[in-house]
């Protein structure tokens, strides 16, 4: 069940509607077809048991004509001419002959007998078979059995006249006993008529002739009289229910025999006892059965393509613009939000009432989630701006102070002209500090900034130390945020070289390395200690250290919000060697800043 | 709503060829089954009796009626020319017979021809000794234990015999395996019972006059109490023989003819064997109409056959087996 549940998440709507109409209708065609059929062949096979039980009816009442006529025969003989004859004095030839010859299509012979087995008279005449001793066949003894009576035998091949050219007879014996009188004696005999069983035979074979099933006839012991297949079963070859039917009461039942199943009608053969049987195996209705079930397939198959066709044609209706609607949001699902994807007009808006409206809502929400984007990114540039701002302002008191205090000294030492030009680099350094707002600088200014900051301390600092600036020309045009490396310089003066017995030296150099821009400050000093180094950058490092404290730990922050990813201080230093600081800036030519600076401004909120 | 034709039209393609393929099936199917093909079976036996056959023919009948197919008997000139027997068989292929059943005129040459042919429709053989029931033989054949039956009827000539009696046994025509297996059968059972045993052969059975004729003269040259036949060609011809030279000797056989039930119900023959020749052409025709049905419910049914005597041959077994509902 879960396995289901899971398959049927992944699917998509269209082929879940499609797979679930089609279900329903085939289990609903189905079961109507089932239906619909089992009846049919419910109907066909009582159709087939009414029709045999029609012509079984018109077999018994043609069977119980022929039997009566043979029992008139026999009746005949024996009260109008038996009973009426003194064997002594008159023959019965005649008559019997008379008999014989008006029914001679239905009879084999007509024989009397007296109890001892002696053949009073016969038609037709035929000479008597050698060593037959007629009291050892059983229509003889039958006749004794229930002397009121009249026997009928089974099939059997007469065995009393010599017949030629080979010939042979397959009767069924009615034998009956009768009174012989001799010279006023009564005494018992049998009267035989023998049946042409060729004549039932023919009887049965016209019915049989065509149709579905078969009919049989059989005593009221089982024993078969006929059989379409009476010889196969002779044989052994071919089974049939025969004592099970001649114990059913008549009329009609199903059974499972030889495994078949069939339907049975029986009836009782008047006088005689007989059954006549009439089978039919479900499997020979298969023909009509069979074709009715190949029409109902081909409707069924039919009607389920065009069921399956329709809900194809349906769900793709309902479905295709929900479908439309999702792929017109899907670059919503991976996040991406830019111009492209955050452009309403792409929404997809079609279909039925519901989707369309579906369709609007997304576009509003979009409408609404991009005027919140923009807001936001606008937001977070003014906070930006603010964080850049309040680290600015913390710079200009920190360098203030160090160039105000040089310029106290200069005019304290009298030194006038070298205040006037101090503060004069410094009026040129203010005004690079302010760049009209812009906290983004060319390098080349960000230099012209760090050359005046150093002119302003080789005065302050006597000449103690030297500095060379060592500028790549190609990377003059890039971006810098401004006052970067004034305070590098600063620390280098300050931290490396001022207390320096010997001569300090500064070096500043500009290059691009790996498409990355690196401003680097060197000194000579005596180095930095490495937990020193290591707290340089962190937090700890702004109450430490002469002055504000902020250099390095302010520079690297600003880097560092500015511009994300790896950017920011590198500090290398080794004791009594030196200190190197690298400043790692992204490669942005500062005309490519502005402009990006300035659609940003102008951009809709 | 737009459909797009390449993508959007493939299930309504698909729909309609459907249709088209079930509908053609439906009508090919429904055409099939009206104009089906009713199936052929050649029935080629030797000799030329066509009621020599005829039980067989009905055993083999029964099941064609109920199979939607019919049997023609195709009788030969002669009793034992196998290239006129050859002959037939290729006519009868070629006129599009669906199945052979085949009564060997020679049981090893046909046979082998059959099995060297390799025709492509069934074929089985009747009264061929070589196995019993459904062989696994290249050809199968339907016929009853011949041997055991050869057997059975010279015990039966022992015992109601005295050991002093000469026997004469007409071989009769040995190229047939139900023949030479019955004689096999026969002498085992007599051999050293016996006072004298007779062959008579050497008679070329191409005609039934002919054999006829040779017994004759073997009856007139050559005194026996007891003359011993095993089939139907021989039994007739030798109950003619005797009936024209009123002969009064003692006659066991293997036949099926009506002649020899006649006969045996006379004082001529004492006892008959007589195989159930209804079976072996319904199990036949069962064989090449429906093998399937033949192996599932008729695999291991061995071909019944009887020894009968007067006493016994109006018996309610032995008469529905010696007196076929054919007349």
């Amino acid at each position: 069940m879960d396995f289901l549940k899971e398959e049927y998440k992944k699917r998509s709507l269209q082929w879940t509607i499609s797979l679930s109409f089609t279900l329903i209708s085939i289990i609903s065609i189905a079961s109507m077809a089932i239906a619909f059929y089992t009846h049919s062949t419910e109907t066909i096979r009582s159709n087939t048991i009414e029709m045999n039980k029609q012509v079984i009816d018109q077999v018994s009442l043609n069977l119980n004509s022929y039997i009566r006529n043979m029992m008139g025969i026999s009746d005949t003989m024996c009260y109008s001419v038996i009973k009426n004859t003194d064997l002594t004095y008159e023959r019965i030839n005649k008559e019997m002959t008379l008999l014989y010859d008006a029914n001679k299509d239905n009879l084999t012979s007509i024989v009397c007998a007296s109890e001892d087995g002696a053949i009073i008279a016969a038609s037709p005449l035929s000479a008597r078979k050698p060593g037959v001793d007629l009291k050892k066949e059983k229509w003889f003894q039958d006749a004794f059995d229930e002397i009121e009576n009249i026997h009928f035998s089974t099939p059997h091949v007469q065995n009393i006249f010599e017949n030629s050219n080979y010939r042979y007879y397959w009767v069924v014996s009615l034998s009956r006993c009768v009174e012989l009188t001799n010279m006023g004696n009564v005494r018992t005999g049998v009267l035989l008529v023998d049946m042409n069983y060729s004549g039932i035979e023919r009887m049965f074979e016209k019915v049989n002739d065509g149709g579905v099933g078969f009919i049989y006839l059989c005593d009221a012991e089982g024993e078969i009289i006929y059989h379409p297949m009476q010889k196969a079963i002779y044989a052994g070859l071919v089974k049939e229910n025969n004592r099970a039917h001649a114990s059913h009461p008549d009329g009609v039942f199903s059974e499972w025999f030889d495994g078949q199943e069939r339907d049975v009608v029986v009836r009782t053969v008047g006088y005689t006892g007989w059954k006549i049987v009439s089978v039919t195996t479900t499997s020979e209705l298969a023909p009509d059965m069979g074709q009715m079930r190949n029409y109902m397939f081909m409707v069924f198959i039919i009607i389920l393509s065009l069921i399956v066709f329709g809900n194809y044609i349906i769900s793709y209706v309902v479905t295709d613009p929900i479908r439309k609607l999702e792929d017109s949001i899907a670059y919503l699902e991976e996040g991406v939000i830019n111009e492209e994807t955050m452009n309403e007009d792409n929404i997809f808006i079609g279909g039925s009432h519901e989707i369309r409206h579906l369709g609007r809502t997304i576009k509003s929400m979009i409408r609404q989630m991009k005027k919140l984007t923009d807001e936001m990114v606008k937001e977070q540039k003014a906070k930006r701006k603010s964080e850049l701002d309040a680290l600015q302002s913390q710079i200009n008191p920190h360098f203030l102070y160090n160039t105000l205090d040089s310029v106290v000294w200069m005019i304290e030492s009298e030194r006038y002209k070298e205040a006037i030009s101090m503060v004069t680099a410094l009026a040129q350094l203010f005004r690079i500090s302010l760049s009209k707002g812009n906290n983004v600088i060319s390098i080349h200014d960000e230099i012209v900034h760090a050359r005046n900051y150093l002119n302003i301390q080789k005065v302050r600092f006597k000449n103690k130390f030297t500095a060379d600036i060592e500028i790549d020309p190609d990377i003059e045009n890039y971006a810098t945020i401004k006052l970067i490396v004034q305070p590098l310089l600063e620390n280098a003066i300050y931290y490396g070289v001022e207390h320096m017995d010997g001569e300090g030296r500064i070096i500043l150099r500009g290059y691009e390395k790996d498409g990355d821009i690196y401003i680097s400050v060197s000194d000579n000093g005596m180095g930095i200690p490495q937990e020193v180094l290591d707290t340089l950058l962190t937090d700890k490092a702004r109450s430490r250290g002469k002055g504000s404290g902020i250099g390095l730990w302010n520079v690297n922050q600003r880097i560092q919000t500015y511009f994300k990813g790896d950017y920011g201080l590198i500090i290398e230093s080794e004791l009594d060697e030196g200190t190197t600081v690298t400043i790692h800036l992204p490669k942005i030519p500062i005309e490519e800043y502005r402009k990006e600076e300035g659609r940003n401004e102008t951009a809709p909120k | 709503m737009k459909l797009h034709l390449n993508k959007k039209s493939l299930p309504v393609i698909a729909v309609l060829l459907l249709i088209i393929i079930v509908i053609g099936i439906f009508m090919i199917t429904g055409k099939t089954n009206e104009n089906g093909k009713r199936k052929h079976i050649s029935f080629i036996v030797y000799g030329d009796d066509n009621e020599r056959w005829e039980n067989m023919r009905q055993g083999a009948g029964l099941v064609c009626g109920e199979n939607d197919a019919d049997i023609t008997l195709v009788t030969m000139l002669t009793e034992d020319d196998v290239n006129e027997q050859i002959e037939i068989i290729e006519r009868e292929i070629s006129n599009g017979a669906d199945a052979l059943i085949i009564a060997a005129c020679d049981s090893g040459a046909i046979r082998e021809y059959i099995n060297s042919r390799k025709a492509r429709i069934p074929v089985v053989f009747v009264e061929a000794s070589q196995s019993t029931g459904l062989a696994l033989n290249d050809v199968p054949d339907f016929c009853p234990d011949d041997y055991r039956m050869g057997y059975e009827l010279g015990e039966t000539l022992v015992e109601n015999e005295s050991d002093i009696v000469t026997v004469a046994v007409i071989s009769g025509n040995t190229k047939r395996d139900s023949v030479a297996m019955r004689e096999k059968g026969l002498k085992d059972a007599i051999t050293g019972k016996v006072g004298k045993e007779l062959s008579w052969t050497g008679s070329r059975f191409g005609k039934s006059t002919q054999t006829r004729v040779f017994i004759q003269r073997a009856l007139v040259s050559e005194a026996t109490d007891v003359i011993v036949t095993l089939d139907n060609t021989t039994t007739d011809a030798l109950l003619d023989a005797m009936e024209n030279l009123n002969q009064s000797s003692k006659v066991y056989a293997i036949s099926t003819s009506n002649k020899a039930v006649y006969y045996l119900n006379g004082t001529t023959i004492k006892a008959l064997g007589f195989p159930d020749e209804f079976s072996m052409g319904y199990l036949a025709a069962m064989y090449v109409l429906d093998r399937s049905k033949a192996r599932n419910t008729y695999a291991g049914k061995e071909i019944e056959y009887r020894i009968v005597r007067k006493e016994d041959m109006y018996d309610a077994d032995n008469q529905t087996l010696l007196f076929p509902f054919v007349n």
